[in-house]
């Protein structure tokens, strides 16, 4: 037996959590607390048969409308609409489970969950949105029996008949769906958070490099891009984003570079498609070296960084092609001044260091050997906290503390080459990345941030040097990742590629892409040749019992079956099953059929196949009767 | 064309004026007075009083041109009353026999429950063997004979039903129901049409009818596809769940007989199958004895339910 008072009261209850779960990390702090403490309350209230009565509720709607409405101001639009919401929803399910009261529940609910989409277009949306649709159609269903008696009681095969009707209901409307994406416009962005610029985070690499400043680096693990691209080896899985070519103070920072002519590195291209997560920064990351980007508007400076003509702060897409590359070739040579620049203050031990490479006699690719022995030598550990700070963090990283993250690595080296008269720079981007063989796609996290140097070698080019590498210690990046985590990821991922960066160009892609794919399935050797003698020894089985299954019956079958056929147009849809021949004859009145059937029902009946002769005139009889009857 | 039956058109023709002339609304208990008798069996009607079972075996006997009998049944009914006994004739010194009402082509049994069990086993023996045998002496009795029994289901005081044993013997048990309204009316206005029956002439000959029967039980075909059919229902009512005894052999040739006298009306020289669903319905269901829990259920419901499961051979 199925109550369906409580019925409707499990199904309220789980719609109003539903409306309320994706709009709670945005609400206030009073909304936030208020209707779980209201949808407790409520159930109390029901439980023990009490409800409070509109007399109440009415004027506290009022009272908290007015409250919301005073911290009302045009740029906090949303957020008020938002907890106001909440807080109705809340007050709802104080009240008695009348009809109409449960029908508001149901649309404050779904307010609720369309308000959510204004702060974030999550996948989880689809989730709720699904959720809430199923459990609306059956709530609905549920109610009208409500209205019509609310203490009714069903038996349990009953409700669940019921139960089981209504959840197919959204079920039938999944198409609907599907043809409305399709169709109606979208946002790439969630209007809200893009209106207010909260969600646009400052992301990855920074644009000042001054190790010292904490002691600490804080791990933050937000996902910064993911690029769909074949398998590269870990030891080249560097992604290029900004170069920082000058001092502003101590600071390493980004100056604009001189005029170089970059000649495009040698060997095979690898083409990347890359979805950055939206962010304020402008710098469009990719394998390191990258020849082109395209698929959004951007700009390539000389020292191979490409910016985006806006902020990347909406999902977008773009294509690049790199080539793995440890040196970059220059034409013509660089401006060696600009490389050679120092900062304001050189720690005196470095400056002696670099004094004591700075000999003439030996070549700048001896310098750069003999400073990674030293770094070596000086046994330095890789590490994120109780970092070197201070007045001379530098060198008390190279001399005292020796430990540091890549910060402190790359700026000293390149300080050292500079000081030893090699032109250097830093380049920041981020290094590894996951890989995400289910969705064939590379994801690259916050805290695989990365900063190493560039040092110019007459004749040679631009050498890629990562100076963390000779860390002892150096932290292996964290290749393998959950299982779950990775399916989630992925499945986030689809989603915002398929459904919020939606386009219809990029689905045809994605079509295409999935056939090329399948086309290009290698099968062992010998697959083939194994299907061909399986399909060739299974044909005749196939054949066999295709043939059993249709066989063809004895003429008498035949013959029946073509006047049953002729006898079903003539009259259709009055041959009732089991019903004897003779009989069907002389109730449907048809003489051809009666003379068919005495003369058929003399060969059967008696034990005899029908002669040559019989079958002839059998069909002699379809024949006329087909005529009769057109 | 197909070879024609002997004598089917006189046989059909008979049913047809009985039908439509003197006994309107019996149309169908009349076809199965006529299947019983075409195929050597006994009816049993069952049916309250007054809706005109002695009327339409009077009549039944007159348009045949068969004589008939009658017997009323009581509790102290003794089987001499029905055979005939020996009486002593005095002017010529010695013992005749006097046939009894069983000696007539056409024998109306009334109210065979009320009859003594000793008298109505005389009664079934007689239907059974066909002849009489009365101190010593063995008397035929006539060709064609059938018997009519009716039985009252109503009364209970004072009766003594039919075993189920006994009820076997009877081809066909079936109703006469309330005539249809029109018809009903019609009478109503009429009223008694008993002493028209009388008056009935012979619509066929008596070698017409000894013929017909030699035929239904000599060129009636029955084939293996419907002797396949008529086993399946045998065997479905021995294995339902409901039922204790199902058909026994002698239940399944009646079914066979019964259907070959259906054929034979039908114009048919071989049984087709709905010939046998058709009769199942009359000859069936008294010969099933249900388990005691199930007794009260309706034999022809279950019976229905049977004959719907089981398809009939259409090639």
């Amino acid at each position: 037996m199925v109550k369906i008072k409580l019925l409707l009261n499990v199904l309220t209850v789980c719609i109003a959590v539903v409306g309320y779960l994706p709009l709670q990390p945005y609400l206030g702090p009073f909304a936030r607390v208020f209707l779980p403490g209201a949808l407790l309350l409520g159930l109390y209230l029901q439980w023990k048969e009490r409800p409070l009565s509109a007399r109440v509720l009415t004027p506290s709607s009022i009272i908290l409308f007015l409250f919301f409405a005073y911290g009302f101001r045009m740029d906090r639009l949303v957020p008020v609409t938002a907890d106001l919401l909440v807080v109705f929803l809340g007050v709802r399910l104080l009240g008695e489970r009348s009809g109409r009261n449960s029908l508001q529940v149901f649309a404050l609910s779904l307010f609720c969950l369309a308000a959510s989409s204004l702060y974030s277009l999550s996948e989880l949306f689809l989730v709720y949105l699904l959720l809430l649709l199923l459990l609306l159609a059956v709530s609905l269903v549920v109610l009208t029996f409500h209205s019509h008696d609310p203490d009714i009681v069903l038996p349990r095969d009953q409700a669940k008949t019921v139960l089981s009707v209504s959840t197919l209901i959204p079920v039938a409307s999944l198409p609907l769906l599907l043809f409305f994406f399709l169709i109606l416009p979208r946002t790439q962005y969630p209007l809200w958070n893009f209106a207010t610029g909260q969600a646009g985070k400052k992301t990855g690499f920074s644009d000042v490099v001054k190790p010292g400043e904490t002691s600490t680096v804080a791990e933050v693990k937000g996902v910064v891009l993911r690029a769909i691209c074949s398998k590269v080896p870990e030891q080249q899985l560097y992604w290029r984003g900004i170069v920082l070519n000058g001092f502003k103070e101590d600071a390493w920072v980004r100056l604009p570079p001189p005029r170089e002519f970059q000649l495009p590195p040698k060997g095979e291209t690898l083409s990347q498609e890359i979805y950055p997560e939206p962010s304020q920064s402008i710098y469009l990351p990719a394998l390191n070296v990258a020849s082109a980007i395209s698929g959004v508007r951007n700009e390539k400076t000389p020292d191979g960084v490409f910016t985006g003509r806006g902020r990347l702060d909406k999902r977008v897409k773009y294509n690049a092609e790199s080539v793995l590359s440890d040196v970059v070739q220059v034409k013509g040579g660089i401006d060696r001044d600009f490389y050679l620049k120092l900062p304001a203050n050189v720690p005196d031990r470095m400056r002696a260091k670099g004094r004591e490479l700075n000999r003439p006699g030996i070549p700048a690719a001896e310098r750069m050997r003999l400073l990674e022995r030293f770094f070596h030598e000086q046994k330095l550990s890789y590490a994120t906290t109780r970092l070197p700070v201070g007045a001379d963090p530098l060198g008390s990283f190279l001399f005292d503390k020796r430990r540091g993250n890549c910060e402190y690595f790359a700026s000293c080296y390149a300080l050292l080459l500079r000081l030893a008269g090699v032109p250097s720079r830093l380049v920041g981007g981020y290094r590894g990345g996951t890989y995400n063989a289910m969705g064939g796609y590379y994801l690259v996290t916050e805290e695989m941030a990365h900063v190493w140097v560039e040092a110019y070698l007459d004749g040679v080019g631009w050498q890629f040097v990562d100076p963390s590498a000779w860390a002892i210690g150096l932290p292996r990046p964290n290749e393998r990742a959950g299982a779950l985590r990775m399916y989630l990821d992925a499945a986030g991922f689809y989603w915002n590629k398929a459904v919020v960066t939606y386009d219809l160009e990029m689905q045809m892609d994605l079509v295409r892409s999935a056939g090329n794919k399948a086309r290009n399935i290698r099968l062992p050797a010998g697959t083939a040749r194994m299907l061909a003698t399986l399909l060739i020894a299974l044909l005749p089985v196939a054949a066999l019992l295709a043939w059993y299954l249709r066989r063809p019956g004895s003429a008498e079958e035949r013959v029946l079956k073509r006047m049953l056929r002729a006898v079903e147009k003539r009259h259709p849809g009055e041959a009732r099953g089991n019903e004897g021949l003779f009989e069907l004859a002389a109730r449907l009145n048809d003489s051809e059929f009666r003379q068919f059937v005495s003369l058929y029902g003399d060969a059967v009946y008696r034990d005899r196949h029908l002669n040559r002769e019989e079958l002839a005139r059998l069909d002699e009889i379809i024949r006329k009767h087909r005529q009769h009857g057109s | 064309m197909l070879k024609k039956l002997a004598k089917v058109d006189e046989i059909n023709a008979v049913l047809t004026k009985l039908s439509s002339q003197h006994l309107k609304g019996k149309h169908r208990a009349l076809k199965l007075c006529l299947m019983a008798l075409l195929s050597g069996g006994h009816v049993l009607l069952e049916d309250i009083p007054g809706l005109g079972k002695t009327t339409m075996a009077l009549a039944f006997a007159s348009a045949l041109g068969l004589s008939f009998g009658r017997v009323q049944c009581t509790s102290d009914l003794l089987p001499s009353d029905i055979t005939g006994l020996s009486i002593y004739d005095r002017t010529e010194g010695r013992f005749n026999f006097i046939k009894g009402p069983i000696f007539n082509n056409i024998v109306l049994i009334d109210e065979i429950n009320r009859a003594m069990p000793k008298t109505q086993s005389a009664l079934l023996e007689a239907m059974e063997e066909r002849r009489v045998t009365v101190e010593g002496v063995t008397y035929r009795l006539p060709d064609p004979f059938l018997v009519l029994a009716t039985q009252n289901p109503v009364e209970q005081v004072g009766t003594y039903p039919l075993p189920e044993s006994q009820m076997d013997r009877f081809l066909i048990r079936t109703g006469i129901g309330y005539p249809p309204e029109e018809i009903e009316k019609e009478i109503l206005k009429q009223g008694s049409i008993r002493d028209d029956i009388l008056r009935i002439p012979a619509l066929v000959r008596h070698e017409d009818l000894v013929e017909a029967i030699r035929t239904v039980a000599g060129e009636v075909y029955i084939g293996d596809k419907v002797t396949d059919y008529v086993y399946s229902i045998i065997r479905a009512t021995r294995n339902h769940p409901l039922i204790l005894t199902g058909l026994s052999t002698r239940g399944g040739i009646s079914l066979v007989e019964a259907a070959k006298a259906a054929a034979y009306l039908h114009e048919r020289a071989f049984v087709a199958p709905e010939d046998v669903r058709d009769v199942a319905h009359a000859v069936c269901p008294h010969r099933l004895i249900f388990r005691p829990e199930h007794e009260g259920v309706d034999k022809e419901q279950i019976l229905n339910a049977i004959l719907k499961e089981i398809p009939l051979p259409v090639t």
